[in-house]
């Protein structure tokens, strides 16, 4: 089974919400990833059924406005931090497959994110002071 | 730019020979290369080069016969051990670790699929075999005399001989692991280093993606080359479809190569006996596809899942250097079924620990070297089971129980409080209905709360028993106490499928030493003729 465009570019979009370009932590954004070829790799490689689970994973997060925040409207169409803000409340979703879904897509597109040159030299970098985080950490989902 | 894995350099210019660089010529047939079909014939024909296959096969060539060794996936050498979590799944695991337990919870269930099996990619964590266990298999299972700690000692003894088993050293032990000794320590946990199988760990946090420096003492730099300058010979990208049975009994094997077009036939005879050690997901699947009937084929399937917990601290952790697992705990393992380990994951799994997305999560790993990761293993009471799916692939069924998810979240109490005893400015309990991130040592209270529904927790299994269990009889089980298989005479199994019960502790020890006991019993018995 293969990943098609409209799969290549959900995940791009997913991603892109999962792992932003970030200045202070610098770390280079998913934008920087060649998500098509490792995608093409994993539909290589991995049982049907996980790239099956991951189309499926890709199509929920495409739709999660309408899961999580009641609009009609696709991830792609939404700005920035609203995009952030469906996918945050679908990865604490209630249910628990749907959870599960996102969970699955950034445990798979952080063994990319993580292994770009540059993230995973400055994650193994000397320790610097800790960095300031925007949102409240304690924040209940 | 320098690499941030200094080791790969020092690899790169070793002049220094890996035991898997120079194996004697044509003892490693790829079949995925091979010119097929191949039709050969052995004394024993091992099914798996894991922990219990490639035991098995090492003391069967010791002891003068031929052997072949038959392993599903490749020969990965040392010197071709990527760094990168992603390649090193799709190359090294099976399923490229899209392998998952079925049932209340989504469980992924890790194993190696390459020679040397999950030893390749294990900690090296060396445990003997608990006295209780050895003790409730005999008296619970009805075992009596048959597996007892006295028949297992030299065995364990020339392992850690051969291994070079031996506590993680003061240069190797790295903050993660130096940091759980000290806060265990204060409540009173007893802590421990752990053993390893190792010869010059140069603590480089790698052991998931195969050991940069064949340091780690893997079936892959060990017992397989060994085999091999026996006169062994191994059989790779060789999957076994089935034992062929003739008579009643195992007469040889039937499989196909992989990773090529032209699957081919590969049948390999056996003439003293098949010694199927495939692991505990696989062997079951091989019996039943063999046409091996017992009632116990597939039940009573145990695992130990293991559940994190990741903290930030104000100093430097840096777990990316040390023993990737280097201290734990076993004091709770009698009272709460439980055991503390350290882990140090590799970068890019970080992410996967870390809460929530977006911007925060990002800043998150940029405090990566702040973070320390720790993991409550259980002994878990519930039993699963191990089928085949209807497209041919191996199913395994299996949810905690009340009980044990109460265990469980013992241990996460425990975690949190020595984390944040530790000064820890946050804890991530990763507990559905919890707040993501702790920041204070009152929010104990809340994983105390915690609910127990299984589906709150994120939880991995890497240690997998029974399915094939032992018994005296075929009414109790699938496998006798010589380890043959109940009514198949010469078909033995000798991995961890036929432990009758999970143990608490790490197996790799206790699946090689049951392997080894099998291999010099088989050894000794006189040849059942066909
Ligand atoms: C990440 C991780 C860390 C771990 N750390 C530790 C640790 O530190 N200490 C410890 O004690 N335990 C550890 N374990 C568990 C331990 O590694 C395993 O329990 C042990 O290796 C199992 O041995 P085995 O021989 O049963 O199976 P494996 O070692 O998995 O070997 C089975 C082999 O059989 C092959 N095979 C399967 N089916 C077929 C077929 N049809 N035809 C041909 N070949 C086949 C497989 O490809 C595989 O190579 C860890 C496990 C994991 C996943
Ligand atoms: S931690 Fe030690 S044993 Fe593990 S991969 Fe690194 S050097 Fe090898």
């Amino acid at each position: 089974m293969r990943f098609t465009i409209g799969d290549h570019r959900a995940a791009r979009i997913t991603c892109e919400t999962i792992f932003p370009h970030d200045d202070h932590a610098e770390l280079a954004g998913a934008e920087h990833l060649d998500i098509e070829n490792f995608l093409d790799d994993i539909a290589a490689h991995a049982p049907w059924r996980a790239v099956l689970a991951l189309k499926v994973a890709f199509l929920v997060c495409m739709v999660s406005p309408l899961l999580t925040l009641g609009r009609f409207a696709t991830l792609e169409s939404l700005a920035p931090e609203y995009r952030e803000k469906a996918l945050y409340k679908l990865l604490y979703h209630p249910n628990y497959f749907l959870r599960q879904l996102v969970a699955v897509i950034k445990g798979v597109s952080a063994l990319l994110y993580s292994a770009y040159p540059s993230n995973r030299a400055r994650i193994l970098s000397a320790p610097r002071p800790l960095l300031q985080l925007i949102r409240s950490p304690s924040k209940v989902p | 730019m320098t690499s941030p894995y200094p080791l790969d350099e020092a690899r790169l210019n070793n002049p220094q020979r890996f035991a898997d660089d120079d194996l004697p010529e044509g003892s490693v047939i790829d079949c995925a290369a091979a010119q097929l079909p191949i039709d050969e014939a052995y004394d024993f024909v091992v099914i798996g080069s894991g922990a219990s296959g490639a035991v098995a096969a090492h003391e069967l060539t010791s002891a003068g016969f031929s052997v072949a060794i038959a392993e599903e996936g490749p020969y990965v050498r040392t010197r071709e051990f990527k760094k990168e979590v992603g390649s090193a799944f799709l190359k090294l695991f099976r399923d490229g670790s899209f392998q998952a337990l079925e049932g209340r919870v989504f469980m992924p269930v890790i194993q190696g699929r390459c020679v040397g099996g999950t030893t390749v990619v294990n900690s090296a964590i060396a445990w003997r075999t608990p006295e209780d266990v050895v003790d409730e298999w005999a008296t619970q299972f009805g075992l009596g005399d048959a597996i007892t700690m006295r028949a297992l000692e030299p065995h364990f003894e020339a392992l850690e001989h051969d291994l070079n088993v031996h506590a993680v050293v003061d240069e190797v032990l790295g903050g993660n692991n130096a940091l759980f000794m000290k806060q265990a320590g204060a409540v009173g946990l007893y802590p421990t280093r752990i053993k390893r199988y190792e010869r010059g760990c140069k603590g480089s946090s790698q052991c998931l993606t195969g050991c940069p420096t064949a340091a780690k003492q893997g079936m892959n730099v060990t017992y397989v080359p060994w085999t091999l300058a026996l006169g062994g010979r191994l059989f790779c990208n060789y999957r076994v479809e089935r034992i062929e049975l003739a008579g009643g009994r195992a007469v040889g094997v039937i499989g196909s190569a992989q990773s090529r077009r032209d699957k081919g036939t590969i049948r390999l005879r056996a003439k003293r006996g098949v010694i199927l050690a495939a692991s505990t997901v696989q062997s079951p699947n091989i019996l039943r596809r063999s046409g091996v009937c017992n009632r116990h084929l597939g039940q009573h399937f145990q695992t130990h899942p293991g559940c994190g917990m990741g903290a930030v601290l104000d100093q430097d952790i840096n777990m990316y250097f040390g023993a990737t697992q280097g201290a734990e705990s076993i004091h709770l393992r009698a009272s709460e079924r439980i055991k503390f380990e350290t882990i140090s994951m590799n970068p890019e799994l970080v992410p996967v620990r870390c809460p929530g997305l977006g911007v925060d999560l990002v800043r998150r790993i940029g405090n990566a070297r702040h973070l320390a990761i720790w993991v409550t293993i259980l002994r878990s009471q519930a039993e699963g089971t191990v089928s085949q799916g209807w497209t041919g692939r191996d199913r395994v069924v299996f949810s905690p129980t009340k009980r044990d998810m109460e265990h469980v979240r013992a241990g996460q109490v425990y975690l949190a409080r020595m984390m944040f005893d530790a000064g820890a400015r946050e804890v991530w309990p990763g507990i559905y209905g919890l707040p993501p991130v702790l920041t204070s040592p009152d929010q104990v209270k809340l994983v105390e709360e915690a609910p127990l529904e299984p589906r709150a927790y994120t939880f991995i299994a890497s240690h997998l028993f029974g399915a094939a269990r032992m018994a005296r009889t075929a009414t109790g089980g699938v496998v006798d106490t010589t380890f043959a298989v109940h009514g198949v005479p010469n078909l033995f199994v000798v991995d961890s499928s036929v432990f009758p019960t999970n143990l608490g502790v790490n197996p790799q020890h206790s699946i090689m030493a049951m392997s080894r006991l099998a291999s010099h019993r088989i050894a000794d018995a006189p040849p059942t003729l066909a």
